[in-house]
């Protein structure tokens, strides 16, 4: 199944907050491990990560960052696969 | 360090013993004995090295080794979910005169009581400027303690130049200095308003360059001893990071270890 076929979920064990138009997240962990690992979303992220509610196709998704940002559909598509191949790569996102 | 009334009962050889200590925000009992078996051990948080934390029938066991090294835990701290109370249990072969609450027992449980809402223990080093606190957060090597020994040599007091508290006080942040202090050994347990806070970094010529937002609550958490391992407790300290980066003006302070730094930072 293509990637905006699919509906994701924000992790349980992702603790965020938006910060202005940004959003950080921080991982929770049982290991001391990499705890550098803090992340940080830009503006257009940060509304991706809001509309990742386990019920929203990636299209959908794709859909509405075209009418809320000024930017092509192709444009759109390439950031949130970009966006959710990043977050799946840190497990901040599940398939739903 | 000592205040408050201990009493006891005995009565037909049973004793009962209790302290009164009406400041107390935590009260442990110590118990020079192993602790109780475990019949299950829910890992919470592991170091790895010197301290894990687990769950076991409902009480949080903080004990002085990770939970698959080599090193034979010695000290079993067993807290109350609310924090307030607890019984530190010392085992067999531990020294009659080593600290019971001695590193790291100590720092993990101000790490969480910090936590509920009370603030939040910092990589930093402390200065007094005139009254009001300048807050220099670092890792290990950004220049700390190099930064305490700048500023004492030209009479400022330093709080710590290590490991640094910072909490929350009528709407206004406070660093309060620690005992776990770095390779700088003054150290003090005062409080001072902090007017300005600086992520360290060694360079070639003096600059600052102003962070604020996100990268600015990254920053704070990158250089925090956070409870990563508490869903509640890492939501609070984010936000304890966004007012902090909010009210405080913060900056990326490259610098010369030398007297200069001093002039520069005064300035800014």
């Amino acid at each position: 199944m293509a990637i905006l076929d699919k509906i994701y979920k924000r992790s349980e064990d992702m603790v965020f907050r938006k910060v202005g138009e940004e959003c950080v997240l921080v991982p929770i962990r049982q290991g001391a491990g990499d705890l550098e690992s803090i992340y940080t979303l830009n503006k257009t992220a940060a509304r991706i990560w809001e509309m990742l509610d386990g019920t929203t196709k990636g299209i959908d998704i794709r859909n509405r960052i075209t009418e809320e940002f000024d930017v092509t559909p192709q444009e759109a598509e390439e950031d949130l696969v970009h966006y959710l191949q990043e977050l799946a790569s840190i497990h901040a996102i599940v398939e739903a | 360090m000592q205040e408050g009334t201990a009493s006891f009962l005995e009565i037909a050889g049973i004793r009962v013993s209790w302290f009164l200590d009406p400041h107390a925000d935590v009260t442990l009992n110590i118990r020079e004995e192993p602790p109780p078996p475990f019949l299950k051990k829910e890992p919470v948080f592991d170091s790895e090295q010197t301290w894990a934390l687990f769950r076991s029938e409902g009480k949080l066991v903080l004990q002085n080794a990770g939970l698959h090294t080599d090193l034979k835990p010695s000290r079993f701290l067993f807290l109350s979910p609310n924090l307030e109370s607890g019984d530190l249990y010392l085992g067999d072969d531990f020294p009659p005169d080593v600290d019971p609450l001695g590193y790291p027992l100590n720092q993990v449980l101000w790490i969480l009581l910090l936590s509920r809402r009370r603030g939040l223990l910092f990589h930093a080093c402390g200065i007094d400027h005139d009254g009001g606190g300048y807050l220099f957060l670092g890792h290990s090597g950004d220049g700390k303690s190099t930064t305490a020994k700048l500023w004492f040599d030209q009479g400022m007091s330093v709080l710590n130049d290590d490991r640094m508290i910072v909490r929350e006080r009528d709407g206004e942040f406070w660093m309060y200095g620690t005992p776990w202090h770095g390779d700088f050994k003054e150290h003090s347990s005062r409080g001072l308003p902090v007017r300005k806070l600086f992520f360290l970094n060694h360079g070639k010529k003096n600059s600052a360059r102003p962070k604020s937002g996100a990268e600015a609550v990254s920053m704070l958490l990158t250089r925090s001893f956070s409870p990563f391992w508490d869903h509640q407790g890492i939501a609070y300290t984010i936000e304890f990071c966004r007012r902090l980066a909010d009210q405080v003006p913060c900056y990326e302070l490259t610098f010369v270890p030398e007297a200069g730094m001093i002039h520069f930072v005064r300035n800014i």
